[in-house]
């Protein structure tokens, strides 16, 4: 997995989210945006069927206790899936962009 | 010059029809509208009247009057100029058309745009009120018929939301019914093996005829039950819940019972059976008495499909019932015994599965054995059966599939990480590399089994090495600080986490069976019911787990996650 910095407040992630790393790196990059001040922060999720539940744990606490909105776009129709059904797409503002 | 009388009383034989009703009166000549007001005042609930055809225009779209009584010949719009108007907007009051010619041209036209009546002039009062009271009756009966049908309609909406609620209520009924005491559990038998039970349900509709219940005796057996009635529908389904519920009211009274062997247990049934089904009634269905210390199943198939039984070397035996179905006339009743030394799993349905259609004609029958061999989880064996048959169009179906955990196995890997995440991480690495080595992955399933143990791993690091018990970890998510502890907390005296694997080839697809040990005080019992929504902060690593593999049990002492997944070498992944 690689992630992508596009301007400051925004995330590019290449690849299946799948690895504690892959989780620890997600999190680093997202608290580096929002210690930059980063009220709104879009993640676009080109490629991976999965996230862990580290990522969307943090994800959560960003929205919920931290005030920042998040928006999704993601690209791969399983993890869409995934989170329409944890109830995700909303407070996270999924957009799926695939097909 | 308008005048406009409302009045609330007025007397006529002419019925009562026209009262409920307003009428709009328009005559320019003052003496005979004058005339009529003064008659029709009182039998209609308001009178409105006009000198001209502007005016009673104009009127007509203020008030929008029942009934349009006009003369034809007038100053600006005629009679049927004012009809035509009225025509243009959109409405269908009725216009009667007071005149004293007779040309044809002007009936004609009168005819073509709907005059409701004439009335020729000089005219005759009584024929003036008859005409409009003829009038105000169908208006009265089309409003009638038109209240009628938007009653039947809201009836209608009234039954449907009623009969929805009456639905949910049945459904969440069956699912008290049917019962899963083990559900996800480890079960332990002879020489330390393992097992564990997985069920399948799917109701065709909202009541099932088919029930199963699978219960944890006093006596550390089980017994299970599969029942699935004759017929379909509401009578189908009142039969197989009468019939789990005296199995469970049974089991459940089971240690008053002086002894117990599966035939007593048996005779009652039939006892209950005969005061219950209808003369024309019969059941299939199969009790299961399992004894996992002896390694052994007592079998009561009353007309169920075959049962398939694997050994670990991956050879496949049909066993065949032994009793025709149960109905009200007593029968013997046989028993048999299985053994399950040597044995790697066992399948049980109903016939819903095994009569499927297949997408390409035939029935599920004739591939059951070999989607079998091929599929060694349940799960695997629903995504044969899913891209096979015909969806939408099936049977109640009911599978139950009892699966041993501890297999020998041509290939193991056992690793201990170190307790900290770039530990833990390290460990799934080489893990996933041997298996890499061992046998071909696709790269879907790789990430799948990364997410898989990830989640796995990461669970038995907070719970059973850290002690982060439920409460804890929801403080520390709210407080922000669950990944610093995540991060820097040392581990429990004593805390480590076991991470084995084997992999079993013998089915056609093989079977990966992933065995995440720590020595914590394990999952709580409700752990794998719990709803996961967007508010929670527990439990989604378990849901992960549960989406991304086969099958998922749980199981002390200790933190303990059993997970299957069948390695399908990209046929699964297939769209």
């Amino acid at each position: 997995m690689k992630i992508e910095h596009r301007g400051n407040r925004e995330l590019a992630i290449i690849g299946n989210i799948k690895s504690i790393e892959d989780s620890l790196e997600i999190k680093k990059a997202l608290d580096a945006l929002q210690q930059q001040g980063a009220r709104n922060i879009l993640l676009r999720i080109q490629d991976s069927f999965s996230m862990t539940s580290t990522v969307i744990g943090h994800l959560m606490k960003l929205v919920n206790l931290d005030k920042i909105t998040i928006s999704l776009i993601v690209g791969d129709r399983r993890l869409y899936e995934l989170l329409e059904e944890l109830n995700l797409v909303q407070p996270f503002n999924v957009r799926f962009s695939g097909e | 010059m308008k005048e406009q009388t409302v009045s609330e009383t007025g007397s006529s034989d002419c019925g009562v029809a026209t009262k409920e009703l307003t009428l709009l009166l328009v005559e320019d000549d003052l003496l005979i509208r004058e005339m009529l007001l003064m008659r029709l005042d009182g039998l209609f609930r308001s009178v409105f009247t006009a000198a001209d055809g502007n005016e009673g225009f104009r009127f007509y779209c203020e008030h929008n009057p029942d009934i349009v009584l006009t003369d034809q010949m007038m100053p600006g719009l005629s009679g049927l100029d004012l009809m035509r108007k009225i025509r243009e907007t959109g409405t269908k009051t009725p216009v009667v058309l007071m005149t004293s010619s007779i040309d044809n041209e002007i009936l004609l036209e009168a005819i073509n745009i709907g005059i409701a009546r004439f009335v020729p002039k000089p005219f005759d009062f009584d024929l003036v009120l008859h005409t409009l009271d003829s009038i105000a009756r169908e208006i009265i009966n089309v409003r009638l018929l038109e209240q009628h049908h938007h009653q039947e309609v809201e009836l209608l909406r009234y039954r449907d939301v009623y009969n929805s609620l009456q639905q949910e209520s049945a459904r969440r009924k069956e699912r008290h019914v049917v019962r899963h005491d083990l559900r996800n559990r480890v079960l332990e038998g002879a020489g330390g093996i393992r097992w564990g039970i997985n069920v399948a349900y799917s109701p065709r509709d909202i009541m099932c005829g088919d029930g199963y219940s699978v219960r944890n005796l006093f006596d550390g057996r089980q017994l299970i039950f599969v029942v699935d009635a004759m017929g379909s529908g509401m009578s189908a389904s009142l039969t197989a819940m009468l019939s789990t519920s005296f199995f469970n009211y049974q089991v459940e009274n089971l240690h008053k019972w002086e002894s117990f062997t599966l035939l007593l247990f048996l005779k009652r049934f039939q006892e209950y059976l005969s005061s219950m089904l209808l003369e024309e009634e019969v059941l299939s269905c199969g009790f299961f008495l399992v004894d996992l210390v002896k390694e052994e199943i007592e079998t009561a198939l009353f007309a169920l499909p075959p049962l398939l039984l694997r050994a670990t070397d991956g050879s496949v035996r049909r066993i065949r019932g032994e009793n025709p179905p149960l109905g009200i006339y007593p029968c013997e009743l046989r028993t048999s015994t299985l053994s399950l030394s040597g044995m790697a799993d066992l399948l049980i349905m109903t016939d819903g599965v095994s009569d499927a259609l297949l997408l390409q004609g035939g029935s599920y029958r004739e591939v059951l054995e070999s989607d079998f061999r091929a599929a060694p989880t349940l799960a695997a064996l629903q995504r044969r059966f899913k891209s096979r048959t015909e969806q939408g169009e099936q049977d109640d179906l009911t599978l139950m599939h009892l699966r041993r955990l501890d297999i020998d196995a041509g290939w193991n890997w056992k690793g201990i990480p170190d307790l900290s995440l770039p530990g833990l991480s390290r460990t799934i690495r080489e893990f996933l590399g041997a298996l890499i080595a061992e046998t071909a992955l696709d790269v879907v399933e790789h990430d799948e089994l990364e997410v898989v143990l990830t989640e796995a791993m990461i669970n038995a690091f907070e719970h059973g090495c850290l002690g982060i018990g439920r409460e804890e970890k929801i403080r520390l998510i709210k407080e922000g600080e669950y990944d610093d502890v995540l991060e820097r907390r040392s581990a429990l005296p004593g805390a480590a986490i076991v991470l084995s694997a084997t992999l079993w080839r013998s089915p056609t697809k093989p079977l990966l069976i992933l065995e995440i040990r720590d020595n914590g005080p394990g999952l709580p019992d409700d752990a794998l019911n719990t709803e996961v929504d967007e508010t929670s902060v527990h439990g989604r690593g378990l849901w992960l787990i549960r989406r991304f593999s086969d099958s998922l049990f749980i199981g002390g002492p200790g933190g303990r996650l059993i997970i299957l997944k069948t390695l399908e070498g990209g046929d699964a992944h297939e769209d």
